[in-house]
């Protein structure tokens, strides 16, 4: 039916588009429909468990965190703990005794001096001179690994 | 090439990212929301790409100029793109909906998440590269150390035993009076009246109580070499300093009791002590480390001063002893430089890879620094992932101004240093004064224009006190003091010493009844022979001889050639 | 309750009985072929589009329940269904194979006048053809269809005015 507020004409235009508009849908859609609708009732009804979605999110997820695991291991060392206090201590203290020795240096120059020194702290493959093992870090892939002898 | 790539998967990620905001905009109804959307997504992108290239441009005194130069390339082709994307996919395709809204969104989704992938394993690969070439890198360094290191000598010729001998002494021994801390500078610093009362009864008990020290050390000093058995691969302050302040006590101990001997009425026992002092300071200088070079000419002054004191007190013979020059400016200086530069790249490794402890001692440093060097003593810096951006992006330059920096100090002292002050003040203005240097290199590149002027006057030292030799052996073959230098050389020295930080011979006058020779010194002003003001910062490096009666010539004193 | 109106059938779709999916097909099943044609250009895409919104429905389940009119529900997630598969392009003017057949009910005159009419409204902006496509072929009133295109009542009586003058001005020619 006609809107009444339309002009004479646009009532006829839309009587035209109401005559028989549109494609009905083929007679097989119906069944096609209510299939789908079956089986997406039957997955609804599966526990939580065997739902492909749950299964999917939780690849998802596990990519996600292999992918992070994988990031944060190959940037460095996210999981150390702070660094150790005393260790900067010890590098006041040496500064100290450095000025003591060396009183021509400044201050902040035998702090310096005091780092350099540090510089076999963190152990590595380095050739040496058959002395006593240095200090090592706290963390085992930065240990030493190789030993080379005295020249 | 990585740079490269990372640049190319970062513009392909952003301009993404922009289709991927218009695909979604263009499809939200309520216009308002859609317009917010489009400036927050796109805008900001844009807008935070150019406060990172207004960050580099500030910083890059800190981190070079490149990384400006490919972020402002970066931001131009963004913009471009950015643009071209934004037309293309506003633009109506037929007078009705714009182009983006057909835009598949998962398609371009899954095209953005792929670059992001992709430039994250870009920047691993190059982080992974860095990390390899710091391991390298430390390898260098531990060459370049051991390279400087000495050599290991006999046990029959090396002092290093006896030394340590007297360091258990001195540790077990009594401490001298705590009043002579503050007096040990005034009795042995340059340029004091000699005031030292070598009849005082404790400074005598002292030495006599430290005798067997002093014997040891006077045995070690006789050795022709000293090798200490040191980790140069792997430094630790522990290595040296316990050794360097008993050879500081050692020399104190000598020196007085040098003094104390020759006021007692045993010349040749005030002999021996002194001519162990000279012998000590090459043993220790020949040690690669800049601390050691220090506590060397340390030790030196001290010998100098002590043959200044025994020269005038004039009851010991001394025309026998020989000196021969020290090359503390040509030769130890940069044998230690190449130490540093070794123990530098180490720090660096250790650094740039997030050691802890470094970070820890990087923390002591920084406590004086106001750049963005400050950065690297955070914890957070590795926690964070900014050492990887670190590696990746700043340490090259960083490094390459670091190693730059040491070779121009190394080639600086293979110059004499006469010809070189232009040079070093160049230096001092351009590395201690703000100037452009990385941020690893702000915290470990050494200030070393000082030790620069040390070395220059304990050379200017040495010769004085070889020149006053000199003089005291024509003293005695002649039976008076030389009315010029010219009587001397080369008589009684081969030629006459040259004054390091003029290039010029050294100088002689006649003042107070004191023969004062005298080097310029480091304000490179001839004052005349006024001796040196630590305050004023200017006057001259003088060694005075005392000018008696008309003395007798010494039975020995043929003039000897050094 | 207007007549029709699928609104009864909300407890059975929330609760998954098959019956209530079937009925509600019966009821507006096939008024949604049509809208969905009349945006995608063509019943294929018409016919997934409406199987993808009774899939839908099912995978919904208890979020139904918030749903006010379920009418209105149904024809905005056909709209996006057959924007989706037509991706924004324009439509292609419906086949003559899908028209329906113009001997059934008129004469040859009005089988030229659909075919002409349904060229022309393939040629309206998308905003204007969606109202048509709602009211005319949904049965939706214009206040339904304004809620579903989420815009005001007014604006959607004013697109299908202009809708129609264009139609009628596309039909003098």
């Amino acid at each position: 039916m006609s809107r009444p507020d339309l002009p004479a004409d646009l009532a006829d235009v839309e009587r035209r588009l109401r005559a028989g508009r549109g494609p009905a849908p083929s007679s097989a859609h119906r069944a096609r429909v209510l299939a789908a609708v079956g089986d997406a009732l039957a997955a609804r009804r599966l526990p939580w468990f065997r739902r492909p979605v749950v299964w999917q999110t939780a690849a998802a997820a596990a990519v996600v965190v292999l992918w992070a695991n994988v990031a944060v291991s190959t940037l460095g060392r996210p999981f150390a703990f702070p660094s150790d206090a005393g260790n900067g201590q010890a590098l006041r203290a040496g500064a100290v005794a450095i000025r003591t020795v060396a009183p021509q240096l400044s201050e902040e120059e035998a702090r310096r001096q005091a780092l350099l020194l540090r510089a076999g702290a963190a152990g590595a493959a380095l050739p040496r001179s058959a002395a006593a093992p240095g200090e090592g870090s706290g963390f085992t892939h930065w240990k030493e690994v190789h030993s080379w002898g005295s020249p | 090439m990585g740079f490269a790539m990372m640049w190319i998967e970062a513009l392909a990620g952003a301009v993404l990212w922009t289709a991927l905001v218009l695909a979604v905009v263009t499809r939200i109804e309520r216009r308002r929301l859609a317009v917010v959307l489009c400036v927050v997504g796109i805008g900001g992108l844009w807008l935070l790409s150019v406060l990172a290239t207004i960050g580099m441009a500030l910083l890059a005194k800190y981190i070079g100029w490149n990384l400006f130069a490919w972020d402002l390339s970066w931001l131009l082709a963004y913009s471009v793109g950015a643009v071209i994307m934004c037309v293309v996919g506003l633009r109506s395709a037929d007078g009705d909906q714009p182009r983006a809204a057909s835009w598949p969104r998962g398609g371009i989704a899954v095209a953005f998440a792929a670059v992001l992938v992709l430039y994250y394993m870009t920047f691993w690969n190059q982080d992974l590269a860095a990390q390899s070439r710091l391991a390298e890198l430390r390898a260098e360094a531990a060459a370049r150390a051991l390279s400087v290191a000495p050599t290991r000598v006999p046990p029959d010729q090396n002092a290093a035993p006896l030394y340590r001998d007297v360091f258990t002494i001195l540790s077990e021994g009594d401490d001298p009076p705590e009043r002579w801390n503050t007096e040990w500078t005034r009795w042995l610093k340059w340029d004091e009246p000699i005031d030292l009362d070598a009849s005082d009864p404790d400074l005598v008990a002292y030495v006599k109580g430290m005798e067997p020290a002093a014997a040891l050390a006077r045995a070690a000093a006789a050795k022709p070499d000293c090798y200490f058995d040191r980790d140069y691969g792997r430094p630790g302050i522990d290595m040296l300093l316990p050794e360097l302040s008993r050879i500081g006590q050692m020399s104190r101990l000598l020196a007085v009791s040098a003094r104390v001997k020759a006021a007692a009425g045993r010349p040749d026992a005030a002999r021996a002590d002194l001519e162990a002092l000279f012998c000590i300071t090459p043993h220790v200088e020949q040690e690669p480390i800049l601390i050691s070079a220090l506590v060397a000419m340390v030790n030196d002054r001290y010998a100098v001063r002590t043959l200044e004191a025994l020269l005038a007190d004039g009851t010991v013979p001394l025309t026998a002893v020989t000196l021969a020059p020290t090359q503390f400016y040509n030769e130890t200086l940069p044998r230690a430089f190449r130490m540093e530069e070794a123990f530098g790249l180490t720090i660096f490794s250790n650094i740039a890879l997030g050691d802890p402890s470094t970070v820890a001692g990087i923390q002591a440093v920084a406590t004086g620094c106001s750049g963005p060097e400050r950065v690297l003593a955070s914890p957070l810096f590795e926690l964070t992932g900014c050492a990887a951006v670190y590696r990746v992006f700043i340490l090259p330059p960083d490094l390459g101004f670091y190693v730059r920096a040491m070779h121009r100090y190394q080639q600086v002292t293979a110059m004499p240093y006469h010809e070189a002050q232009a040079e070093w003040e160049r230096i001092e203005r351009e590395f201690n004064r703000g100037a452009e240097m990385g941020m690893c290199s702000r915290l470990v590149f050494p200030a070393l224009s000082g030790a620069v002027k040390h070395a220059a006057t304990a050379d200017a030292r040495r010769a004085l006190a070889r020149l006053a030799l000199a003089i005291e052996r024509c003293r005695a073959g002649t039976g008076t003091y030389p009315e010029s230098l010219d009587a001397v050389a080369p008589a009684y020295i081969p030629a006459v010493p040259r004054d390091p930080f003029d290039g010029q011979p050294l100088r002689m006058v006649r003042r107070d009844g004191h023969i004062v020779l005298y080097s310029v010194g480091a304000d490179l002003k001839d004052d005349g022979g006024m001796p040196w003001d630590d305050k004023e910062d200017t006057g001259d490096l003088v060694f005075r001889l005392t000018i008696p009666g008309d003395a007798a010539p010494e039975r020995d004193s043929a003039p000897a050639a050094p | 309750m207007r007549e029709g109106s699928p609104d009864d059938l909300l407890d059975g779709l929330v609760a998954g009985e098959h019956g209530a999916f079937a009925t509600l097909y019966d009821r507006c099943g096939p008024a949604m072929v049509r809208v969905a044609a009349t945006l995608a250009g063509s019943r294929e895409e018409a016919e997934d589009a409406v199987q993808d919104v009774f899939v839908g429905l099912v995978r919904a389940g208890d979020r139904l329940r918030t749903v006010r009119n379920l009418r209105a529900y149904l024809f905005a997630s056909v709209r996006r269904a057959a924007i989706r598969r037509c991706r924004g392009r324009r439509p292609a003017t419906l086949a003559a194979k899908d028209l329906p057949d113009p001997a059934s009910g008129g004469n040859s005159t009005d089988g030229e006048t659909a075919v002409r009419l349904e060229r022309a409204l393939a040629r309206l902006p998308t905003a204007q053809r969606e109202v048509v496509a709602l009211h005319v072929d949904g049965g939706l009133t214009l206040a339904e269809c304004a809620e579903v295109l989420g815009v005001s009542a007014n604006t959607a009586a004013s697109r299908y005015r202009y809708a129609l003058e264009k139609l009628r001005d596309a039909l003098k020619e």
